[in-house]
């Protein structure tokens, strides 16, 4: 089809390749330091081969601190996707029948909510929170979340609703279903691929986001991400607790970008942008 | 197809409307509420309740110097950053584009920078950048170059964020546009090699201008999440040496949360809010005149 040089071809190649290894060094680098032990981790010329331990991955593990982050990671992601989906579903399934300018208008205000810096409404929320006696709770995380998890459903969610045909609610109306029966009876079970997706996404937003996590939560609450940098204090930084709590983290998210990758793309291309 | 009584549209308004509201009360009272702060004396330094003090705070920030210097660094970290994640994305959605033997690895590769939560990604190249932990200064030893002191040397410090965010940041761009250029139609370029357009002129006469309308799009997000850049910075560091590194969202966060001055703070945001408005007034004129969506 394109008309291609040798050199053409070598080049990109090349610059492929460079970019592949320059992505995947660093990832790979943080796992090696987990499985240093600490003299082999500040070695110089850093070692390549090295009898690799665990014992930083069974520190972790084996720390009620890191444990009970876990946990909260868990509970508030969940919690967060949950919440999130059940005001996301209703409203994708109503801006489904949108079309032309209030489709748009909507989508576009989505996007525009989830674009807005968390650091805009940090400040209040914690001056609030703080009134209400929400800080260090779950639940004050999971409103929090909402505001990104919610537009994040919705805007993932509508390519793949957009492909049920309009016409199955109108067959349900005459069969005698009223909207919700369509809604949770018949069109749910076949969106059920983009609802795991878009939940996916919206977990892991939840998973990885620092900010808020950092000032809302205190002992009770803490999550993976701001536990993290509980290791960066007093006594120097535990580089080697450091890496394998990043490994520890990391790897479920990854896991999740696998599977869904698809949809990450797509998810923020199809249907949306037109030229 | 109007063989059927269309369900009314306003059946699905109690569909619609819980989401709205709930967006609307959770971001629009923040940012009033944050207004109301920005003139009040609130400081959780202080015991003192808080009272009205009209525009102190903004006459305060005017004479502020580590204010001042925030907003060209998160001008800076907008700019570059966005600049090079367009451009790289763009050389590596072509290379993925070409679908060339055994390079398939590199699509699955470029999930990961996207899915890796930034203040791990900001650990790692804190690591990186260390000396003797680190690594960057070693790789650079290899080629005969002297690496600087990263994270010590002003000058060195902002390109390590810049870098940091382009690792993590091209990805996505790059993913985006291959996902835009798979649905570009093939006649085009068929055509083009008719024509005796060589590869590089297919990829400037063809691919290019098809892409406009995404590059666009993904340049506007990519500008608004720029404005937002807060956990690398935190970790890789930590707005320093002496501030360099500090944008303004991160002298907000320092302001209100290390210094707890939360009235002060409050301005900050309001001025932060308002360069968000400049960038997406024009934005969304431009999404509105290229963008149409249909099912």
């Amino acid at each position: 089809m394109k008309r291609r040089s040798k050199f053409t071809t070598a080049s990109l190649y090349v610059v492929g390749i460079i970019y592949g290894l320059a992505i995947l060094g660093p990832i790979l680098w943080i796992l090696l330091l987990a499985l240093k032990n600490a003299l082999d981790a500040f070695a110089y010329p850093p070692l390549f081969i090295f009898e690799p331990t665990l014992e930083h991955f069974i520190a972790i593990v084996q720390d009620p601190e890191f444990r009970l982050a876990f946990s909260n990671s868990v509970i508030i992601s969940t919690g967060s996707v949950v919440l999130a989906m059940a005001f996301a579903i209703p409203a994708t399934f109503a801006i489904t029948i949108m079309r032309g300018r209030a489709r748009r208008n909507s989508l576009l205000t989505i996007l525009l909510i989830r674009m807005v810096p968390g650091m805009i409404y940090l400040l209040p929320y914690f001056v609030i929170y703080s009134r209400l006696d929400l800080l260090d709770t779950h639940i004050g995380l999971i409103i929090i979340y909402l505001i990104f998890c919610l537009p994040l459903i919705v805007w993932t969610l509508i390519p793949v609703w957009g492909a049920v045909p309009l016409e199955l609610r109108e067959s349900g109306m005459i069969d005698g279903a009223n909207l919700w029966q369509i809604l949770v009876l018949i069109e749910l079970p076949l969106v059920r691929i983009g609802i795991i997706a878009s939940g996916i996404i919206a977990f892991i937003f939840a998973w990885n986001e620092f900010l808020f996590a950092l000032v809302i939560t205190r002992r009770k609450t803490v999550t993976l991400p701001v536990i993290i940098t509980h290791y960066m204090g007093y006594e120097g930084y535990e580089w080697g607790k450091i890496s394998a709590a990043s490994v520890i983290i990391m790897t479920p998210v990854v896991v999740f970008g696998f599977l869904i990758q698809r949809y990450m793309i797509t998810g923020l291309t199809a249907g949306a942008v037109k030229g | 197809m109007a063989s059927y009584e269309p369900i009314p549209q306003r059946a699905y308004l109690k569909y619609l409307s819980p989401s709205i509201v709930v967006l609307l009360l959770l971001t629009a009272l923040p940012v009033l509420f944050t207004l109301y702060l920005s003139t009040s004396s609130l400081s959780f330094a202080s015991p003192r309740p808080e009272r009205f003090i009209g525009l102190r705070n903004y006459d305060r920030l005017l004479d502020d110097i580590r204010f001042l210097q925030s907003i060209p660094v998160s001008l800076l970290f907008i700019v570059v950053p966005v600049a090079l994640q367009l451009i790289l994305g763009f050389i590596v959605a072509v290379i993925m584009n070409e679908r060339l033997p055994g390079m398939k690895w590199l699509r699955y590769l470029l999930v990961a920078p996207m899915v890796i939560p930034p203040i791990v990604t900001g650990l790692t190249w804190r690591v990186l950048f260390t000396p003797k932990l680190g690594s960057v200064n070693y790789f650079l030893s290899l080629v005969g170059l002297d690496g600087p002191s990263w994270l010590t040397d002003a000058n060195w410090a902002l390109v390590a964020i810049i870098i940091v965010a382009v690792w993590g940041w091209t990805p996505f761009v790059a993913l985006m546009f291959l996902a835009a250029m798979q649905s570009f139609p093939d006649e085009l370029y068929e055509a083009a090699v008719i024509d005796g357009a060589t590869w590089i002129q297919s990829v400037r006469h063809v691919t290019l201008p098809l892409l406009k309308p995404t590059l666009t799009f993904i340049g506007i997000l990519r500008t608004m999440e720029a404005l937002g850049i807060f956990p690398i910075i935190y970790i890789v560091t930590a707005g320093g040496p002496a501030a360099a590194t500090e944008t303004v969202n991160f002298y907000a966060f320092v302001s209100g949360f290390s210094y707890l001055k939360v009235g002060y703070a409050s301005a900050i945001i309001v001025v932060y809010f308002f360069m968000l408005l400049l960038i997406i007034g024009p934005t969304m004129r431009i999404l509105l005149r290229n963008f149409q969506v249909d099912s």
